[in-house]
């Protein structure tokens, strides 16, 4: 049987016109030779006019100008009581010629050596497929295999018909016939098939998390007009042509699903790694647009990182990929912008996609970043529409401090033209629109505009010119405050998306007479602008109230650190007089007034005043004075201390906001005898003035920070071994010139701050920790004292400089005995430049009824000695 | 350690005697003989474990075993193990290079018999240069060498021709090609697909070579061509070789890994 085989394809089937049965065989053989070396494409059976159900097909047959016996195996002769297909070949040529090929002695037989055929799917494999519910996957690889008589395997592929599938969980998944799965629930399943009685090679193992996680809502309806908007997927609007919304690129992981949400159609992408759209016949011109919008819906968690991100191409003039006009830009939305579990709109301004030097031919856009799962709706390219779809907003201001130009809300200043003929393009088109029953200023055609009061209006006591003004088309915009010939331009954000509001400062136009406002303008158009206007006003802040509604802060400082002279938060000197006649203005009307039940001290109609104490005070051991004082109309206001007949005034800042705290050093008060502190006097006032006060007192400020010392660590003693509480929790002493000890941030061992000593000749600073552990702390018990220690390279100890640490076991307070010394460390002048922890433990003393001290101190010795130390993470425990 | 041998059988015997099965379709008269089971290895255990080191010993190394052989035996349980089905395992494995590891047991130092009946049920391996055998080598064989101390081959196949197996003895003066061998084949099926028992029935007189109880050949002393050397112990050895003379090389078509499945081996002697 010679078959000739010219420089074309060729193929051919031999079929017999009634069913044959084969059941007795095994295989198919047949003798084989060509013209040269070639390969035959497929060579099988099974395939007749009627059908290819159980084809076998033995494919790229390499055959050579010998003849050599070919054996294809018969996976299941039993299925084959009627077949007609008994010889196809389909082949091509060799190298681009033809060639012949002769097939010979082709028989179905029962070889007695053939071993029996093995089923095959998915190549053998066990392949592992991730799937959810709804997904259908078809088995492949669908092969049979035979041990020839030579012994080696001849493979042939083979058709679904021979092989009888099943799931090991039928409840995850099915399989039919055809050996296609159906995903119908989560769990675990294994696909696997047998070939006769025995079982196939290879399996599809399916892991279905169950139902895709998706949005249970339909995503927020667009209201923009049709007009404003180029739609590429949207169910509200006429949607331009798509060519695909999946191109499939390389390394694409993603698929895509079109399914519906409540009705409404949505996308969804799954395994999104990024996802190619493309919308290139024809190209989309968004020139006219501002804004891509698309609403996305993601069940992936969104941490900090998680990204979305934008790409627009614009494929340039030739419309096509290439051509080296191509342009594109990627944006992406960070996770402060996404949202899991809810629908999110995202709009992002063209003007953002900055590498675009187009957007007349766009053509494609990528979904990428790192939400795998993904549903999107309502992507479209929209402009903000010309006419604004809703009103302004509503003003706020109190109308008493309005002065109203244009605005429903209040009543305006009477006679104002809005259009006067300035000779501007838009003169005969300027109106006076209604938007949902509010009525706006429409200014079309606009090129520059101006309104014009019926006469000049005094806006000086005002703070400030607002304005609504809308334009989604400008491009510049100014607005001019004129009191002629003055006038002055301020330049307004144009386009808007929306009604944009301003309130500007009256001081940003300059050269304007504010007590002579005319008129208005606006420029910045070509005549082929829309801008819209609504409430233009002048309004100010409102006057704060002359007398506080709200009290003074409550003061916070330990009562043990006070001398208070007027607070409901401590006990006051005893006998002070708040309103001394010492001629003042307002002695008839001072007095106290209780705000929420806080005694506030008020002092109406004030040019000055006199506090009187009941008798002198010694305000030495203080270092401030604390002050709340509140007068929103007083220009100057001074406190003095007065120790007859010294007295040091104190400039405070007004007019208030509201209360003002301060802390006044005494240091402030040069010249007062602060053993003999006996009035305050205030002044500044006219006569008209109204100032309040309230917590005067004097404090002591140990700490040396704001903070407060935390309870030491459990089961140990010292408080703040760390440094960090910034609150005077260490004594830092620091006796001599060049000597210091501070607390210092830029050095630590863990933490933020340490301990830093610096010594110098005849020096002893050091920090200390005195009568902890008092009642805690047993005699005649061993403890432990621990911390970190380091030099400072830059200023070694030595030269005479050592290390002293000490705990003192103290006897009562006041009880006259003595502390007994406990050395840990005695003149160690070794201190490493790296941070070592020093362990030492001592024994109390019989006597620790005041608890136990801790020294540690840095000696300087000669007059050459140097020497840095820094100290952290000190501790002191039982041992 | 000395090499020992499995020689390869006179090539041209191949295709020429592949039809002997089909002329012999009559019933057989089989001498009576009495047997009595006096060893036997089931192979029950479980998975993984290797044979009853009471009964086996391995065969390590490579070299070629005198037969320029590709495999290294190793005890790994890739290559020697039970299946947990009642059942020894011993598997050809092809891994980088190509190279080939294999198993080879012995009974050797552990049992030995003169004469009886010695039988194994084994589904063999398959593929052009895979050799499973079933065999046996005088005990005697670290005194007088091969192939003075004799040895009988139940069974060795050559895994391209699946449905032939032969039976030989090697003796001095009748060894390697000039052995006494003979093929048996398959009418229908192949050794690989299927269990068969391979046995031999060996006294003072004769070796009987059977399979599935169907006796193909027997070897007396008169058929022997120099000094019958099997009135003394032997011991047994299974393995899978892969290449050598016998069966030449394996091809890139060998299907791997092959193994070979015996249910057991029994031991009778005559009463």
């Amino acid at each position: 049987m010679p078959i000739a085989h010219r420089a074309l394809f060729a193929g051919g089937m031999f079929f017999s016109r009634s069913g044959r049965d084969l059941s007795g065989y095994n295989s198919l053989s047949f003798y084989i030779r060509a013209s040269q070396p070639a390969t035959i494409g497929e060579v099988g059976f099974g395939v007749s006019p009627e059908g290819n159900k159980f084809q076998v097909t033995l494919p790229n047959l390499a055959v050579n100008t010998n003849w050599q016996k070919i054996i294809l195996p018969i996976p299941d002769a039993s299925r084959l009581l009627g077949e007609k297909g008994l010889l196809y070949y389909a082949a091509g040529p060799e190298n681009g010629r033809g060639f012949t090929f002769w097939i010979d002695e082709v028989r179905f037989e029962k070889l007695s050596e053939l071993g029996s055929p093995i089923g095959i799917i998915e190549g053998g494999q066990e392949e592992e497929v991730d799937a959810e519910t709804g997904d259908r996957f078809l088995i492949e690889g669908l092969q049979a295999k035979a041990i020839l008589p030579t012994g080696v395997n001849q493979t042939v592929n083979i058709t679904p018909n021979y092989l009888t599938f099943s799931s090991s969980n039928p409840t995850v998944a099915g399989v039919d016939d055809k050996g296609e799965v159906s995903i119908i629930d989560a769990g675990t399943t294994t696909i696997t098939a047998k070939l006769g009685e025995n079982a196939a090679e290879g399996s599809l193992k399916l892991t279905s998390v169950g139902a895709p996680v998706g949005p249970t809502e339909v995503a927020p309806t667009p209201v923009l007009d049709p007009a404003d908007v180029i739609s590429l997927f949207s169910d509200e609007y006429t949607n331009v042509p798509v060519d695909t919304w999946n191109a499939r690129y390389l390394f694409s992981t993603v698929d895509e699903f079109f399914i519906e949400v409540e009705g409404d159609n949505v996308i969804r992408y799954r395994d999104l790694n990024f996802v190619g759209i493309e919308f290139r016949t024809p190209t989309v011109n968004a020139s006219s647009m501002t804004t891509f919008h698309i609403d996305i819906w993601t069940p992936d968690p969104i941490t900090a990182g998680t990204e979305f991100k934008v790409l627009l191409t614009d494929l340039g003039a030739n419309g096509q990929f290439g051509g080296g006009d191509d342009s594109q830009h990627e944006v992406t939305i960070t996770s402060a912008n996404l949202s899991s579990g809810n629908w999110v709109g995202i709009d992002i301004p063209l003007s953002a996609f900055t590498g675009l030097a187009s957007r007349a031919h766009l053509g494609q856009m990528v979904l990428s970043g790192s939400l795998p799962n993904l549903y999107i709706d309502n992507v479209y390219f929209y402009r903000n529409p010309v006419t604004p779809p809703t009103a302004a907003p509503v003003p706020t201001e109190p109308a008493q401090d309005v002065l109203s130009i244009y605005s429903d809300t209040y009543t305006n200043v009477a006679g104002t033209d809005f259009n006067p003929n300035w000779g501007q393009s838009g003169f005969t088109t300027a109106s006076e629109i209604t938007i949902a029953g509010n009525n706006t200023r429409s200014y079309p055609n606009f090129n520059y505009q101006g309104i014009q009061l019926a006469g000049v209006q005094d806006v000086s006591s005002y703070g400030f010119l607002h304005l609504d003004y809308y334009s989604t088309n400008a491009t510049a915009l100014n607005v001019f405050l004129i009191s002629p010939p003055n006038e002055t331009p301020y330049a307004l954000p144009v386009p808007t998306s929306g009604w944009n509001s301003v309130d500007i400062p009256l001081s940003a136009f300059a050269g304007v007479n504010l007590s002579q406002v005319l008129q208005f303008k606006f420029d910045g158009g070509n005549g082929a602008q829309n801008i819209f206007l609504d409430n233009i006003y002048f309004w100010r802040s409102p006057a704060p109230p002359t007398v506080p509604i709200v009290a003074a802060p409550v003061p916070t400082r330990p009562a043990e650190d006070v001398l208070s002279v007027f607070s409901d938060s401590y006990t006051n000197v005893a006998g002070t007089d708040f309103n001394p006649n010492w001629g003042q203005s307002g002695f008839t009307t001072a007095g106290q007034i209780s705000i929420g039940g806080n005694n506030t001290l008020a002092y109406p109609n004030f040019n000055y005043q006199g506090n009187q104490l009941g008798s002198a005070q010694d305000v030495s051991e203080y270092q401030f004075l604390h002050l709340d004082f509140y007068s929103v109309d007083a220009t100057t206001l001074n406190v003095f201390l007065i120790s007859p007949p010294n007295e040091t005034p104190f400039s405070l800042n007004v007019p208030t906001a509201g209360w003002s705290s301060i802390d006044i050093p005494l240091s402030a008060f040069a010249g007062v005898d602060l053993t003999q502190v006996l009035q305050f006097k205030y002044d500044g006032g006219d006569g008209t003035k109204n100032i309040y006060l309230d917590n005067i007192y004097f404090f002591k400020d140990e700490g040396g920070g704001g903070g407060s010392c935390p309870a030491p660590p459990a089961g140990e003693f010292i408080v703040d071994g760390g440094f960090e509480a910034n609150a005077g929790c260490w004594e830092l002493f620091n006796f001599q010139a060049g000597t210091s000890a501070t607390i210092v941030t830029n050095v630590n061992n863990g933490g933020t701050n340490s301990a830093r000593i610096k010594t110098a000749q005849g020096g002893n600073p050091g920090i200390k920790q005195t009568r902890f552990g008092v009642g805690v702390i047993q005699p005649n018990t061993v403890y432990e004292v621990k911390f970190d220690i380091r030099s400072d390279a830059a200023d070694p100890v030595a030269n005479g400089s050592i290390l002293n640490a000490f705990t003192f076991s103290e006897a009562a307070e006041g009880s006259g005995q003595g502390a007994i010394q406990h050395p840990l460390v005695q003149g160690d002048a070794n201190v490493p430049s790296t941070w070592t922890t020093r362990t030492y433990t001592f024994t109390t003393a019989a006597n620790v009824a005041g608890g136990v001290s801790l020294l540690i101190e840095l000696i300087g010795g000669g007059p050459t000695t140097t020497g840095t130390i820094f100290i952290d993470n000190v501790s002191l425990r039982a041992q | 350690m000395k090499t020992q041998i499995k020689t390869a059988l006179f090539a041209s015997l191949g295709l020429s005697l592949l039809l002997m099965g089909c002329e012999i379709d009559a019933v057989q008269t089989l001498p009576e003989r009495n047997w009595e089971l006096v060893w036997s290895d089931e192979f029950e255990g479980p998975a993984g474990a290797a044979p009853d080191p009471t009964n086996w010993t391995y065969d390590l190394g490579g070299g070629g075993w005198g037969n320029e052989e590709f495999q290294v035996y190793t005890n790994n349980p890739q290559n020697v193990a039970l299946d947990g089905n009642g059942q020894l395992v011993i598997t050809a494995i092809r891994t980088a290079g190509p190279n080939y590891t294999s198993g080879r047991i012995k009974s050797k130092g552990l049992f030995e018999q003169q004469y009886g009946r010695f039988e194994a049920r084994i589904k063999t391996p398959t593929g052009p240069g895979i050799w499973p055998a079933f065999w046996m080598l005088g005990s005697n064989i670290d005194a007088v060498n091969w192939p003075n101390c004799g040895e009988i081959d139940i069974m060795e196949q050559r895994g391209q021709q699946s449905a032939i197996t032969y039976g030989s003895v090697h003796g001095p003066g009748y060894s390697g090609g000039n052995a006494l061998t003979k093929p048996y084949g398959l009418r229908d099926g192949r050794f690989d697909t299927d269990f068969y028992v391979y046995a031999v029935e060996w006294g003072a007189d004769y070796i009987d070579f059977f399979v599935d109880g169907f006796l193909y050949k027997r070897v007396t002393p008169e058929d022997a061509t120099g000094e019958w050397v099997f009135n003394q112990p032997f011991f047994m050895l299974l393995n899978v070789a892969v290449g050598g003379t016998f069966v030449g090389f394996p091809t890139s078509e060998t299907p791997f890994p092959q193994s070979m499945y015996i249910d057991y081996v029994r031991v009778y002697k005559q009463r």
